[in-house]
C-alpha cells in the first residue's frame, strides 16, 4: 500500500510547474556564485573548497528551506481542495503512509536537486574557473551530510503543510526559519534548531569543517528532529479529524 | 463597495492575515537582531549599519512574503471555487477594488512595523546616530512602494495562472536574483525589479578595511527617478491586474 501511495504522490510531479523551480534556482545560483568567485580570487584563493563555499552559501542558508517548502506545499495542495481530505482518509492505507510517501517523493527530489547542485559545482569550476583536477572527496560528503541535515526540514515542511489549508505560508515559514537557522549556528545552538542542519551539513561558507569531531551529535540531532516529526505527523493524522 | 471591503476584511480574519502580516516585521527584527553591530565603537553608525542592511533583507524577504500576501487574497476565491457566485452577487470591480485596498493595507503595515522595528532595535542597542525624518519618510516610501509593485506583479501571476505556485517561484527566484544584484555592478540593479530595495536605499559603504575590519557608511542623495519608476511600474501593474481580473473567463 505504501508503494501505491508513493507511485501516486510520483505522478502528481509528472509535467508539473516545480522543475522549472527545480532548475531555475539551482543555475541562478550557480551562475551568480560563479561570477562571485571570479571577482574575489585574491581574497579566496584558487580551489575547488573556496568554489564550494560560494556554491552553497545562500543555497544553504535561504533557499534550500525554500525549495523544499514548495515541493512539500505542491503535494499538500491537493488533499486541501474540496473533500479530498474525506476522500483520502477513507483510502484502505494507515493514514501515516500518506505522510511517508510524500515524504519519500520529497526526498528524492531533494536528492536530484543536490545532485544538480554538485554538477553544476564540477561544470562551473572546470569550465568557467578552470580549476586543476576534481572536486575533493570532501565536498561529496558534506553533499551527503546536507541532504540528511535537510530529512528534518522536509518532514517538518511536510507537516507545516499538512495542517496549514494555504500553499504560501509554509514556504515564508520556511524562510523565516532559514533565518532563524543563521542565527541559531552563529550562536553555536544549530544542534537544536531543525533548519540549521542542512547549513550545518553542507559546511557552506565556512574555512574549516564545522562538524569536526562533531559528527555523532549532528547524527543523532538529525534523528531525533526526524523520528519526532514522525511522531507527531503519525499522532496528528490519527487524532485530527478531518476539516473539510 | 464598503459591503465588499467589510468582506474581505472577514475573510482575511478568519485566514490570519495579522499574522502572518507579522511574521515579516518579525523576520526582519531577528535578522537585525543578529546582524546589528555591538560594541562601543558601533554606537556612533548603529543606525547607518542598520539602514543600510535593511534594503538587502527586503531584497530577501519581500519578494517571497508578496507572493504569499498576493496569493493568499485571491487564491481563497480559486480553492473554493466561489467566482462565479461572487460575480453574480457584485461587480468584478467591487472585488478587485476591494482586494487591492486589503492588500495594500497589509503592505502598508509590514512597511511601518518593520520600520518600528528597526528603530526600536536601534534604540535598544543606544546608538546614537539616530536618522532623520525625512531619511526615514524616504525608506519607507521606497519600501512601501516597491513592496507594493511586487504585491500587484505577484497578484496579477495568481489571477492569470488560477494558481499559487506560478507566484512563489517567482517570488523565489525574484529574491535570489535581487539579492545577488546588490553584489553586482549598479547598473545591472535597475533591471532586477525585485531588488529595487537596494539601489533605492540611501544608506551606503563607503568602505571596509579587511585587515582592521573597520567600516565606514555614508549617506548618499535620494534616488528619486528610480522611486518614480517604482511607483509607475506599480500603477502598471496595478491597471494590468484590474485587466486580467475583467477579461478572465469564469
Amino acid at each position: 500500500m505504501l508503494l501505491r501511495c508513493i507511485r501516486a504522490e510520483n505522478r502528481k510531479l509528472h509535467a508539473s510547474p516545480i522543475w522549472i523551480l527545480f532548475f531555475l534556482l539551482p543555475t541562478i545560483s550557480a551562475a551568480y556564485e560563479t561570477i562571485n568567485y571570479l571577482g574575489n580570487l585574491d581574497l579566496l584563493g584558487v580551489s575547488w573548497y573556496a568554489l564550494w563555499t560560494q556554491h552553497t552559501l545562500f543555497y544553504s542558508l535561504f533557499f534550500f528551506p525554500a525549495m523544499v517548502a514548495i515541493y512539500a506545499s505542491y503535494l499538500w495542495r491537493l488533499e486541501h481542495m474540496g473533500h479530498n481530505w474525506n476522500l483520502i482518509l477513507s483510502a484502505p492505507v494507515r493514514p501515516f503512509a500518506l505522510f511517508f510517501a510524500k515524504f519519500v517523493v520529497v526526498v528524492k527530489l531533494v536528492l536530484l536537486t543536490q545532485c544538480f547542485i554538485f554538477f553544476l559545482y564540477c561544470f562551473c569550476g572546470k569550465v568557467f574557473a578552470t580549476l586543476p583536477g576534481w572536486p575533493p572527496a570532501e565536498t561529496f560528503f558534506f553533499l551527503m551530510r546536507g541532504v540528511l541535515g535537510g530529512l528534518s526540514v522536509v518532514a517538518l515542511q511536510l507537516v507545516f503543510s499538512m495542517l496549514i489549508r494555504s500553499f504560501a505560508v509554509p514556504v515564508f515559514i520556511a524562510l523565516f526559519g532559514g533565518i532563524v537557522g543563521i542565527v541559531s549556528s552563529s550562536k553555536g545552538a544549530g544542534l537544536y534548531w531543525p533548519y540549521s542542519l542542512m547549513q550545518y551539513g553542507m559546511n557552506s561558507n565556512r574555512s574549516e569543517d564545522m562538524l569536526a569531531g562533531n559528527l555523532l551529535p549532528f547524527l543523532l540531532s538529525c534523528a531525533f528532529w526526524l523520528c519526532l516529526l514522525f511522531l507527531l505527523a503519525a499522532w496528528l493524522l490519527n487524532r485530527r479529524d478531518v476539516r473539510s | 463597495m464598503l459591503r465588499s471591503l467589510h468582506a474581505e476584511w472577514q475573510k482575511a480574519r478568519h485566514r490570519h492575515d495579522l499574522l502572518v502580516c507579522l511574521l515579516l516585521p518579525t523576520a526582519v527584527l531577528l535578522w537585525s537582531g543578529y546582524s546589528a553591530p555591538d560594541g562601543a565603537k558601533s554606537l556612533e553608525h548603529g543606525f547607518h549599519a542598520l539602514f543600510y542592511t535593511l534594503p538587502i533583507m527586503n531584497a530577501v524577504l519581500m519578494p517571497v512574503g508578496m507572493a504569499m500576501l498576493a496569493s493568499r487574497l485571491w487564491d481563497v476565491e480559486v480553492k473554493g471555487n466561489t467566482l462565479k457566485l461572487l460575480y453574480t452577487l457584485q461587480s468584478r470591480r467591487h472585488l478587485f477594488v476591494a482586494k487591492a485596498m486589503l492588500g495594500t493595507g497589509e503592505v502598508l503595515l509590514i512597511v511601518v512595523l518593520e520600520l518600528l522595528v528597526v528603530l526600536l532595535l536601534g534604540r535598544y542597542n543606544g546608538y546614537r546616530d539616530f536618522p532623520p525624518a525625512v531619511q526615514l519618510l524616504y525608506l519607507a516610501a521606497c519600501t512601501g512602494i516597491v513592496a507594493l509593485m511586487l504585491f500587484f506583479s505577484e497578484m496579477l501571476l495568481t489571477i492569470l495562472l488560477a494558481n499559487p505556485l506560478p507566484a512563489l517561484c517567482t517570488g523565489i527566484a525574484g529574491a535570489l536574483v535581487g539579492l545577488f544584484s546588490a553584489f553586482l555592478p549598479p547598473i545591472v540593479s535597475y533591471f532586477v525589479p525585485w531588488g529595487y530595495f537596494i539601489p533605492l536605499g540611501s544608506y551606503i559603504l563607503a568602505s571596509w578595511d579587511p585587515d582592521t575590519r573597520v567600516v565606514v557608511y555614508g549617506i548618499r542623495a535620494f534616488n528619486l527617478p528610480l522611486l518614480v519608476w517604482s511607483g509607475v511600474l506599480a500603477v502598471f501593474l496595478f491597471a494590468f491586474t484590474w485587466h486580467a481580473i475583467r477579461q478572465k473567463e469564469v
